[in-house]
């Protein structure tokens, strides 16, 4: 069978991840002509990439959505198109074959139907986008293929021709994915789905029951689930951690196709809900480690007398390792010198250096003093400590935050252990950290503080272009941590000078040091690299528990337990804000609408549509005015 | 018992004034231990009473003290010591050398109370204590001023040069009558102190605030004040203050357990027994962090001298399998119950049934279909738990995930199945657990988030009428405010003895809804959350339970929630977030709270702006009832 593929691809940084050019090839077996549709311009890198695996590439401006995109192509191949059997019509929004797609061809290779689909979605009423009607049963148009029966038509010309234009997604929803199998359908073409929604009990089986679709071989993997809104996610229990392992271990996928596109285009805080990148290490018993892991261990030690503290945790790591401390004053480097000869430690060597000047506090000291360990001497793994005083805090506090810094990195023998293992197990893996603390620290949900700005400005001079998490970022919260030199390179690269770190005693919100604190993951999934957070299971009952009670306590004063509504509601409530663009009869209106839905829902229900048209004669009226 | 020490005897010359309360007049042993070992050191002891007593706790009060005094619950402690020293007499307490005020509010002596004696001995002031309270500025009762620095009322003593001035009389003779707890804080608490010291008395702490950073250093700092000031108290209210305040000062009150446990001599059961009964089960469960994680990897080979049985309610024989598969996981032998719809299930189940390590098995009938599994297990086995034959029991039963929401219902089923039975390391390590801590009665596994609308609301519409079977039932548990400690899922493990009372009552067939019924506040769903509670109630601590993927998962999963939630909030400081959406509960208000919310329900009703503008409709509709009954 004689088939031609149009494939459309979107990228924000108009970069071809190596997911688009393995799907193409694989396509290439069964397709004949591969026509590259770009809605974003390419790097010259990426147009590269794609030319071996495609025969024709067009780019064009981002107008239209997906369906502009294939009408211009459709009509620049014109009657060109008769020379093949069957015309495909995919996009960039998943990843396969998760299985070989000789399974879905041989499958479609039938005389009974017209056109084809991978995935379909159930008829749902009323239309979500219109809120009435009807959205009819629809294949999903990230892939449909059509047979000669049917492209050759005039029905198959004049849908394309009499397409509006498409301003919004939900156009192109309403113009054509939910409109296209229905529209031919009802004009006695036959179809049929590969994955067919009427076996699974969501109205949207490639999405919600997205682990069942894998164990029938479903071959396609949607890249939403991944970067879609955790919480709509938690509300369908979608176990994406699962999907993830199904595909590793039932196919022979390369599952880091899927990490590299997913780290570069993903907010890190959603990536980490959604695959559940935490790892809880029990400290029962003590594995072997690897032999010749290279390791180094550098630690910012302030205070000389904290030395014999942070050297009986860094002792806790099974392997020998090269020790570099870093300190303040010639006086400090005296005594740690001292004590580091006369203790018995089992590192193999160890260097005591001064920093320059005393301003940036540990970030400075790791990203000046310390910039050639980490570029050149090739370790494998590096261990990022420094002695935590926090004088700010109550000592209870302040013991709080280290224990979660020390217990979660270096605990224990075995602990570490198995932390060094699970590292080493995958090179993926390219830092580790602590939760974020939160007991005893207001920091959960506002941890960017006033550092957001500032860390915009960084991320743009290190080129990193990691979309940034809206409300917390996913961050090493006390930069203590476990990292691959490869994984933070563009951090080091950068020429850092003393004096764009704050002087001391001004460290606060918003210096340099805070806002690298919260750049450290993104740089490191700028880099390709999976970052986890780390816990010892001891702290992890500890951490579950307060946090559980928090979340419980605060959402006992909503109306019900539903995440999803109750933040929407919030958002609602917002718009009260001072620094909120809205006019204030605006807000009065939203505020009176928001007290109504919340505490009359029967009296607001009644109210809908009576306020609705008061809204639609208002408009009239401004129009008129004007 | 005398003391004899630096060469006089110091034991006959103090007399101590114990004041007691508790909402049910319920006397611990923590109180009986406290005063035995005060006895040492103490020649008279008066108890005054603010709560009524029965004539058990009255017996068992005197068995140690000289005096009970049972009086109306009126003034708070503040008059209990005015009345009592009033009718003990002034002139009386001339035979003493030093009065002790104290009160019910603390577990000791942790360590001897004879260390702190020998203390006090070498001090010369006029009075002292154990604790005090920091100054703050500015009052936080009155919101001006300054609340001086004091010595908590929970353990004064007073020396006879003291307690004989004309200044002592006149303090307590002027007391005002105490209406509230601010005031007893203000008119007593935080004046005592100052008054006298500011009178030329002096005085001195044996755990000194000024050691430690925090303004209440035996709340905030407790293991400090164990290991560094040997303080031989711990505050009762640690276990039932509001978690968000612990969880501001990072207070770990469970390392304190621990330390008390291995460290000192003080029998920790002692605080359980009281604990259980008074605190609410959430906010024990988050103050003592009563949460297990177990790795699947055994840490030591399960010894195995446990009598086992797992009753099973299989209504749906497909998932046997899936159940064995589970089941198989207990690595040692057990016996099997299992329980099902009819009698096509039971002989397909005895058919195919293969499960290792079982030594027995059998398969009942359930003899109505109604009340789900929780009939099956309250009255189909009822003589497997009452008979007394099993150390532990499993409960466990085949969930079936409804059509709609699948996924949701899949992860809740997998998150009780693994949280209870993840692997043969995992299970061995439970059951090392369960052995080791005779204490605990039942382990549970934790509620269930992850697609499901719990959080903060788990009671949904069954809280009412809970509290009557509780009732029924005599379970006296404090409930808790939102969400109870609950089995949710109704699968768990336990200690026969930990829901006796449960089995207990005569359940009948009736008592349950008839199937279908998908209403919740039935009497199954009742029962469900009553489970742990009975637990509790009966003095058994419960655990919740987990694995180290099923944690991993939902703690990145509530972390985001609540990330969420917070960042549409002006900040993360939850205490002052729920500052002033809800009330803390409070031991001394907690008689009337319920009364108190009712009241202000009722009042928010009728001043309601909607009430009032339907007045006139329900006043026409008052005068043509009226009428038309003419």
């Amino acid at each position: 069978m004689k088939r031609i593929a149009f494939y459309l691809f979107y990228d924000n940084d108009g970069i071809v991840d190596d997911y688009v050019v393995h799907k193409l090839s694989a396509l290439k077996d069964f397709v004949e002509r591969i026509v590259f549709i770009s809605n974003s311009p390419l790097s010259v890198e990426s147009e590269e990439k794609i030319k071996p695996v495609s025969s024709d590439v067009i780019i064009r401006k981002n107008i239209g959505f997906d369906v502009w995109a294939y009408k211009e192509a459709l009509q620049w191949f014109g009657d060109e198109l008769n020379n093949f059997d069957e015309a495909l019509f995919l996009n960039y929004t998943f990843y396969a074959p998760i299985f070989p797609f000789s399974e879905l061809f041989a499958w479609s290779e039938r005389d009974d139907i017209d056109f084809w689909g991978i995935t379909d979605h159930k008829e749902v009423i009323p239309n979500p986008f219109t809120g009435a009607g009807v959205l009819p049963r629809h294949i999903q148009s990230h892939f449909i293929a059509v047979k000669h029966s049917l492209f050759k038509t005039e029905i198959f010309k004049k849908y394309w021709a009499n397409m509006p234009n498409i301003e919004s997604y939900e156009d192109s929803i309403l113009q054509h994915e939910s409109r296209f199998t229905d529209y031919f359908s009802r004009h006695g073409f036959k179809y049929d789905v590969y994955c067919n929604s009427s076996l699974y009990s969501s109205d949207y089986p490639a999405f919600i029951n997205i682990n069942e679709t894998i164990i029938h071989r479903c071959p396609i993997l949607k890249r939403r689930p991944f970067f879609h809104d955790p919480l709509w996610i938690d509300r369908n229990a979608i176990d994406l951690q699962e999907t993830l392992n199904l595909v590793n271990a039932g196919s022979s996928y390369d599952i880091n196709l899927i990490y590299r596109n997913l780290l570069r285009t993903t907010k890190p805080k959603d990536l980490a809900t959604n695959i559940s990148l935490l790892k809880i290490f029990d400290s029962f018993d003590a594995p072997k480690t690897r032999k010749d892991i290279k390791i180094a261990v550098i630690a910012h030690v302030y205070y000389p007398d904290m030395i014999s503290e942070i050297l009986t945790q860094i002792e806790n790591i099974p392997n020998s390792y090269d020790l570099y401390i870093t300190t303040a004053s010639k006086e400090s480097q005296m005594l740690i010198k001292e004590f580091l000869t006369k203790s018995d430690g089992h590192f193999s060597n160890f260097q005591v250096r001064v920093v320059e000047e005393n301003r940036g506090r540990d970030i400075s000291a790791l990203l000046i003093t310390c910039r050639d360990i980490v570029l050149d001497y090739d370790y494998e793994l590096i261990c990022r400590l420094h002695s935590k005083k926090s004088p700010q805090n109550n000592p209870n506090q302040a013991l709080h935050f280290k224990k979660q810094m020390y217990n979660n990195l270096v605990g224990s023998r075995n602990y570490v252990s198995k932390l060094i293992n699970f590292i080493d197990s995958d090179e993926n893996i390219g830092f580790v950290s602590p939760p974020m603390v939160h007991i005893g620290y207001p920091t959960l949900g506002h941890a960017w503080f006033t550092n957001k700005p500032g860390a915009k400005k960084i991320a743009s001079r290190l080129n990193i272009n990691v979309p940034f998490d809206d409300f917390a970022p996913y961050a090493a919260y006390g930069t203590m941590f476990w990292f691959r030199p490869n994984a933070l390179k563009k951090l080091f690269e950068e020429k850092w000078h003393w004096s764009e770190f704050s002087a001391e005693p001004s460290h606060n919100d918003g210096s340099l040091a805070h806002i690298i604190e919260r750049l450290l993951i993104y740089t490191a999934n700028d880099c390709g690299y999976k970052c986890y957070n780390v816990m010892s299971s001891d702290m992890a009952e500890q951490n579950y528990s307060k946090l559980e009670y928090k979340m419980q306590r605060v959402m006992s004063n909503f109306s019900n337990g539903l995440v999803q509504e109750q933040v929407n509601r919030l958002q609602l409530g917002h718009a009260m804000d001072g620094t909120s663009y809205l006019s204030l009869n605006v807000k009065l209106v939203r505020v009176l609408k928001y007290h109504l839905a919340s505490n009359y829902p029967n009296l607001s229900a009644k109210l809908r549509n009576p306020y609705k048209k008061c809204v639609r004669i208002y408009t009239w009226i401004q129009r008129k005015i004007k | 018992m005398k003391l004899q020490r630096k060469g006089y005897d110091m034991s006959c010359n103090r007399i101590a004034f114990y004041l007691f309360y508790d909402e049910y007049g319920i006397v611990d042993d923590y109180i009986l231990y406290k005063l035995e070992q005060l006895k040492k050191s103490v020649k008279t002891i008066f108890v005054v009473s603010n709560s009524d007593l029965d004539k058990k706790n009255r017996r068992k009060l005197e068995t140690v003290a000289d005096v009970v005094y049972c009086r109306e619950n009126m003034g708070f402690d503040v008059w209990a010591y005015k009345e009592a020293l009033e009718l003990y007499g002034y002139e009386r307490l001339n035979n003493y050398d030093e009065l002790i005020l104290m009160n019910y509010t603390f577990f000791g002596p942790i360590y001897p109370f004879e260390e702190m004696f020998d203390w006090s001995e070498t001090k010369s002031v006029d009075f002292w204590g154990i604790s005090d309270h920091k100054a703050i500025v500015p009052n936080p009762y009155t919101g001006e001023g300054e609340l001086p620095r004091h010595i908590q009322s929970h353990f004064i003593a007073v020396r006879s040069n003291m307690f004989n001035s004309l200044e002592f009389k006149t303090y307590w003779e002027t007391m005002p009558m105490i209406t509230s707890y601010d005031k007893s804080v203000l008119m007593h608490e935080s004046r005592f102190t100052n008054y006298f010291n500011s009178k030329g008395f002096e005085y001195d702490v044996y755990c000194n605030s000024t050691d430690y950073e925090s303004h209440y250093p035996t709340f905030v700092d407790i293991k400090e004040t164990l290991i560094k000031s040997r303080s031989p108290i711990l505050k009762r209210r640690l276990f039932f203050h509001d978690p968000l305040f612990l969880d501001a000062n990072c207070v770990d009150l469970k390392s304190t357990m621990n330390y008390i446990e291995n460290n000192t001599s003080y029998d920790v059961n002692l605080i359980w027994d009281n604990i259980l009964r008074s605190t609410e089960p959430r906010v024990l469960l988050t103050n003592a962090e009563h949460h297990k994680v177990f790795p699947d990897i055994q840490e030591n080979a399960f010894s195995g001298e446990v009598k086992i049985a797992v009753i099973a309610h299989v209504y749906y024989p497909e998932m046997l399998l899936e159940l064995e598969e589970k089941i198989d996981n207990i690595p040692v032998e057990f016996d099997l119950y299992i329980t099902t719809a009819s009698e096509e299930s039971q002989k397909w189940l005895i058919e195919h049934l293969s499960v290792k390590r079982c030594n027995k098995v059998e398969v009942r009938i359930v003899e109505e279909n109604r009340g789900r599994d929780i009939s099956s297990l309250m009255i189909t086995c009822k003589d497997v738990i009452l008979t007394g034959n099993y150390d532990l029991i499993l409960r466990i039963h085949s969930k079936k995930s409804s059509l709609s929401r699948k996924n949701n219902a899949n992860y809740y089923k997998n998150h009780i199945y693994d949280n209870l039975l993840n692997s043969q390391g995992y299970v061995s390590n439970l059951l090392s657990f369960l052995e080791n801590n005779r204490r605990v009665g039942i382990c549970v596994p934790d509620l269930v988030h992850y697609g499901y609308p719990t959080l903060g609301h788990a009671w949904f519409s069954n809280k009412q009428k809970a509290k009557e079977i509780a009732r029924m039932l005599d379970i006296k548990i404090k409930f808790d405010e939102n969400t109870p400690h609950a089995a949710y899922g109704t699968m768990f493990w336990f200690r026969p003895e930990a829901l006796r009372k449960l089995f207990l009552h005569e359940w009948k067939w009736a008592d349950f809804e008839v199937e279908p019924c998908d209403a919740d506040g039935t009497l199954a769903d009742v029962i469900e959350r009553l489970i742990v509670y009975t637990a509790l109630d009966s003095g058994f601590l419960c655990y919740n339970i987990s694995n180290l993927d099923s944690i991993s998962k939902t703690y990145v999963k509530l972390e985001y929630k609540y990330q969420k939630i917070m960042s549409k909030l002006s900040d993360a400081d939850v205490l002052h977030q729920c500052y002033n959406l809800d009330k803390n509960s409070d031991e001394i208000h907690s008689r009337d709270n319920e009364i108190q919310l009712l009241k202000l329900q009722h009042y928010k009703h009728i001043t309601s702006l909607s009430w009032k503008l339907t007045a006139p409709l329900r006043r026409a509709r008052r005068i043509i009832t009226e009428t038309l009954k003419r």
